[in-house]
């Protein structure tokens, strides 16, 4: 939000803040193919690395890399990541202005959670599969779809309508029904959750998972017997660990 | 890390994944954010209101209209595994349900392919200046 880039040389990129005794992996390569490097003040650590070109940040590339390295030091630490394009002028004035009256909450932050990682779980429906449950279930969705079937468009518009709508109401309903079962299962092995809005309609549900790093293969074995109890009906995307986004209190 | 036959593992995340997660979430540090990613905004916005429109009844009808009933009881549990695990998690399984994202996430490979090209064009200059 400021005004010019007239900053003296290049800004400081910043993706999150660690503890400063957090051992990092060498080497990540951040935004616009910068090394990444770690800014040590006090307990807490930032995790930067200098931006040439501000103008040009915002490629996808630039969120990608923005992911990836927070991904990377998750996987081993705990990073409270920054949102997307968080820049400063320069390290005098992260480490004299900005840190100073936020490092206390940061510091507590990492320290609730510690030991933890998030992941992320979709879980979608197979279009296929649950229209055909709903045809079979639903008989005005059945009869809808047989008036529908082989008159012109233009003659069943609003039946057609109709049909959509009850449709979506099915999926949605399915949807709720499947969510809790998958939260049964799930939910005895995590410290905390968050639901997401997908807001999409073949969405079963979107799931923010912090768990305990050494809870990740119990998570993956609970993930896989939903997803083969649902095989051909739902299908799962599990990633992780990430940094704790959901868990950071903002946003 | 265990190779799930039935979930989608993947190592590392898409840009679609990356989207949902560090435009809206994550610390924010008022005044030293400076983004501008209007064209991403835009697509974000438009996967959301995708849901109750009348546009969308009607696909949905369009949809439940197309499927073929009487071929549906030859395709048993495995064949549909199979295609799902074979097609991966946006094979032939993404179909109209997916919306507006999923067609924005088909510029993700071209992405890491422009990168891949990217990161090798120094290198072949290398080659041919030396």
């Amino acid at each position: 939000m400021t005004a010019e880039p007239a900053v003296a040389g290049p800004a400081l990129y910043v993706y999150g803040i660690t503890d400063s005794g957090a051992e990092l992996p060498g080497a990540l390569t951040g935004v616009q193919g910068a090394p990444v490097r770690v800014l040590v003040d006090g307990d807490i650590a930032a995790i930067v690395s200098e931006l040439e070109d501000e103008e040009a940040l915002g490629l996808p590339a630039d969120l990608v890399a923005h992911g990836a390295v927070l991904d990377k030091i998750a996987a081993d630490s705990t990073v409270l990541p920054m949102t997307f394009g968080t820049l400063v002028p320069d390290e005098e004035e992260l480490v004299g202005e900005v840190l100073p009256d936020r490092r206390a909450a940061y510091a507590e932050t990492i320290a609730l959670l510690r030991g933890a990682a998030q992941f992320s779980l979709r879980a979608r429906y197979v279009e296929e599969t649950v229209l055909r449950e709903l045809i079979e279930e639903d008989t005005e969705i059945a009869r809808l779809r047989a008036v529908t079937a082989d008159r012109h468009p233009d003659e069943t518009h609003f039946d057609r309508i109709r049909l959509g709508e009850l449709v979506m109401q099915g999926l949605s309903r399915k949807a709720g029904n499947d969510a809790d079962e998958i939260l049964a299962a799930l939910l005895p092995l995590v410290r905390d959750s968050r639901t997401r809005d997908g807001g999409r309609a073949d969405q079963v549900l979107d799931l923010a998972l912090l768990i305990d790093r050494d809870a990740e293969p119990a998570l993956e074995q609970a993930v896989e017997g939903l997803a083969e109890r649902h095989a051909g009906r739902i299908r799962y995307r599990l990633l992780g660990p990430q940094a704790p986004y959901d868990f950071v209190g903002e946003g | 890390m265990a190779t799930g036959t039935y979930i989608d593992r993947p190592r590392s995340s898409s840009l679609a994944d990356v989207l949902e997660l560090i435009l809206d979430k994550g610390l924010v540090i008022d005044a030293y954010v400076r983004v501008s990613l209007v064209g991403i905004e835009v697509l974000t916005i438009d996967a959301r209101i995708v849901i109750a429109s009348v546009d969308t009844y009607l696909r949905f009808a369009e949809a439940t209209s197309r499927l073929n009933l009487a071929e549906s009881g030859g395709k048993d549990l495995p064949e549909l595994m199979q295609s799902m695990t074979e097609g991966g998690a946006r094979g032939k399984t993404s179909g109209m349900l997916s919306g507006v994202k999923d067609a924005f996430t088909g510029d993700r490979d071209d992405d890491e392919d422009n990168e891949k090209a990217r990161r090798r064009e120094p290198q072949k200059q290398k080659a041919s200046s030396s």
